[in-house]
């Protein structure tokens, strides 16, 4: 019984992860050996310093990356044999990205940069008119508090609102993961303050959250933290 | 195919957004184009005045040049057709309905009181109006009784009558021919711009050919050239047989001897006019393809630069699910955008290069769908070809490498 609840709401599940960079005759091992589960609904924060290994990790849970070996289930899937094109659709429909310096279009709006992932999802599956997108990207805008600037370019934005703006994208597609890389280390401490408590509030409302950080206070907004050193997972606290 | 859409929507995105590639890439190509447009355009007219030519001319109508084609072709003038083979010929051929004399003198003085110019004099009969389809726009065509009694009278080009005559009325007043032989205007032919050659077919006088022979040439029995048409019905072929034998033996030329004499059709002219349009499309062709390729690394390479530039929105693109598919469908879709737009702007602009060239030199220009459907469609095919090296290279970016 235990066992069967665990595999319901297990969202994603690691299992020895390795990965290997090939840089001239030397072969790095950025990961070697990395298995963790985290739940849907979780809120986790991987923290290791610079060359630990955590953003390969990052890339590799957010499938812009495979492993060299090892397995890596993602709602049930495995994910470690798929092709590009496969990789892309499930980025699209499972995976929301929240980047350190914001990463918007600048020379689209707001509006369209928050549009941008319904232009690779297929029609079937979601937003069967651009007409609903735009409503709910107005929705969303309004939740993260920039539907005023629905028609602003990035420039004309804060850095904050600028990472609202990401957020919003991040969240158009409903993914089942949110993965934010540093979300706040271009923001000054009130702006980062404000940021992470619209991730607590995503949180609360059932989306899964991994933030990768090197930051002990913005890890400790997270339920879990898992720390990476030299390739593998330090201890869990 | 919404996915398509959306990538030709972020494909216009781009083109009006990234302004500077867009002008460069659009000019380069538009004078590719332009000299494209220009060159299809020219070959088209040539070919339209020619067979409007010919339409005129009459498809039964041969034109017989005194001396052989190898002597015309050296510059011998070979004196052998006389009035008296006008007069034969047309005893002999009953279903020639025109036969008709042409004798020509180029840059020939007139005068009128005090204004002086140069013109081509022609020789003709009473049937020049007829046996050309030129309508006359005032007055008459020479009389039966002008060639008949060798009268000093002329019917002239509009151009003639305009430089000589400004505004005032040219029918009945007289003018002077090579400086002394006094001519009465009979009429003013209608306008008749230039020829498929250039060559200026208003700036001309015909006058009795008999009085022409006499006063003007000091040789009153050859004649350079004889107009006949014939009835419909034979093939000109055999007409053109029947003739050459007809006038070999008025000549009394021996089997063995060449003729004196060569028969013209209008297929022959147009076969000529091809033949000068057609080197004329060779050496502007090359130019204007050499032009677009030269279009076309432009775009590549801006457009490589351009893909370098934007290795960070490549990156984004990729990490919120574009395919690589839809990274290079853009990417095509932009150079093929810039580069019709570039076609459209390269018609235009050959159009009006084509309306300046016009003002400064007679050059017959057609422009048609066929001109710009192949300057249009080489456009696009240009953005296609030159555009996949720099789209592929977008395609195939890391996007962990482009969003580091």
């Amino acid at each position: 019984m235990d066992a069967q609840i665990t595999e319901i709401s297990q969202l994603l599940e690691l299992r020895d992860i390795r990965k290997q960079f090939i840089a001239g005759d030397v072969t790095v091992e950025a990961l070697r050996g990395v298995s963790l589960t985290i739940n849907k609904g979780a809120f986790t924060a991987i923290m290791g310093a610079s060359g630990s290994g955590k953003t390969t990790l990052m890339n590799i849970i957010g499938c812009l990356d495979t492993p060299t070996s090892g397995t890596y289930l993602l709602n049930g899937r495995d994910i470690s044999g798929m092709t590009d094109d496969e990789l892309s659709v499930i980025r699209n429909a499972t995976v929301g990205f929240v980047f350190q310096s914001f990463f918007l279009l600048h020379y689209a709006t707001v509006l369209e940069n928050v549009l941008l992932p319904t232009l690779y999802t297929d029609s079937q599956l979601k937003h069967k008119k651009t007409h609903t997108a735009k409503v709910k990207a107005m929705e969303i805008l309004k939740t993260v508090g920039l539907s005023e600037r629905a028609l602003f370019k990035p420039r004309q934005l804060s850095g904050g609102q600028q990472q609202r703006a990401a957020i919003a994208r991040a969240l158009i597609n409903d993914p089942a993961l949110i993965i934010c890389d540093e979300p706040t280390g271009s923001l000054d401490t009130k702006t980062a303050a404000e940021i992470m408590s619209i991730f607590t509030e995503l949180n609360k409302m059932g989306t899964t959250i991994i933030i990768v950080t090197h930051d002990s206070n913005i890890a400790a907004y997270a339920d879990t933290t898992i720390a990476i050193k030299d390739g593998l997972i330090d201890a869990p606290r | 195919m919404t996915r398509l859409i959306n990538n030709i929507r972020s494909a216009m995105y781009a083109v009006v957004s990234f302004k500077l590639r867009t002008l460069f890439c659009l000019f380069s190509v538009s004078l590719g184009i332009a000299s494209i447009t220009l060159i299809v355009a020219s070959v088209e007219g040539a070919y339209k005045k020619a067979y409007d030519f010919v339409e005129k001319f009459g498809p039964e109508t041969l034109l017989v040049f005194g001396g052989s084609e190898e002597q015309r072709a050296n510059g011998e003038k070979m004196k052998a057709l006389t009035l008296g083979d006008i007069k034969a010929i047309g005893e002999a051929f009953p279903t020639a309905v025109l036969v008709v004399p042409i004798a020509m003198k180029g840059s020939t003085p007139i005068s009128y009181k005090a204004v002086k110019s140069q013109t081509l004099v022609i020789g003709s009969t009473e049937d020049y109006s007829r046996s050309w389809a030129w309508p006359i726009e005032e007055g008459a065509d020479l009389s039966r009784e002008d060639t008949a009694f060798g009268r000093n009278s002329c019917l002239i080009g509009l151009q003639v009558a305009e430089t000589l005559f400004k505004d005032a009325s040219p029918v009945g007043k007289t003018m002077l021919i090579n400086t002394k032989i006094p001519c009465k205007v009979t009429g003013v032919l209608a306008d008749r711009s230039a020829s498929a050659m250039g060559v200026n077919l208003n700036d001309r006088i015909i006058m009795p050919i008999g009085v022409m022979m006499k006063k003007l040439m000091n040789d009153a029995k050859y004649i350079g050239a004889i107009k006949i048409k014939y009835q419909e019905g034979r093939p000109l072929k055999y007409w053109i047989e029947q003739l050459r034998l007809f006038l070999r033996d008025r000549h009394q030329l021996k089997e063995g001897q060449s003729d004196d004499f060569t028969i013209v059709s209008p297929e022959q002219i147009i076969q000529f006019l091809a033949a000068l349009t057609g080197s004329l499309v060779v050496s502007l062709g090359i130019s204007g393809i050499v032009s677009l390729v030269v279009s076309g690394f432009v775009l590549a390479n801006l457009f490589l630069l351009s893909v370098k530039e934007r290795t960070r929105e490549i990156g984004i693109r990729r990490a919120v699910g574009a395919k690589r598919g839809d990274i290079f469908n853009q990417f095509l879709i932009e150079a093929s955008l810039i580069t019709s737009a570039g076609g459209v702007l390269g018609f235009m602009t050959g159009y009006g290069a084509s309306k300046l060239l016009s003002m400064v030199a007679d050059f017959p220009m057609h422009f048609s769908w066929k001109a710009f459907s192949i300057g249009f469609a080489l456009s696009v095919v240009t953005g296609l070809l030159f555009g996949v090296a720099p789209a592929r290279s977008a395609a195939t970016l890391d996007p962990i490498e482009s969003i580091r």
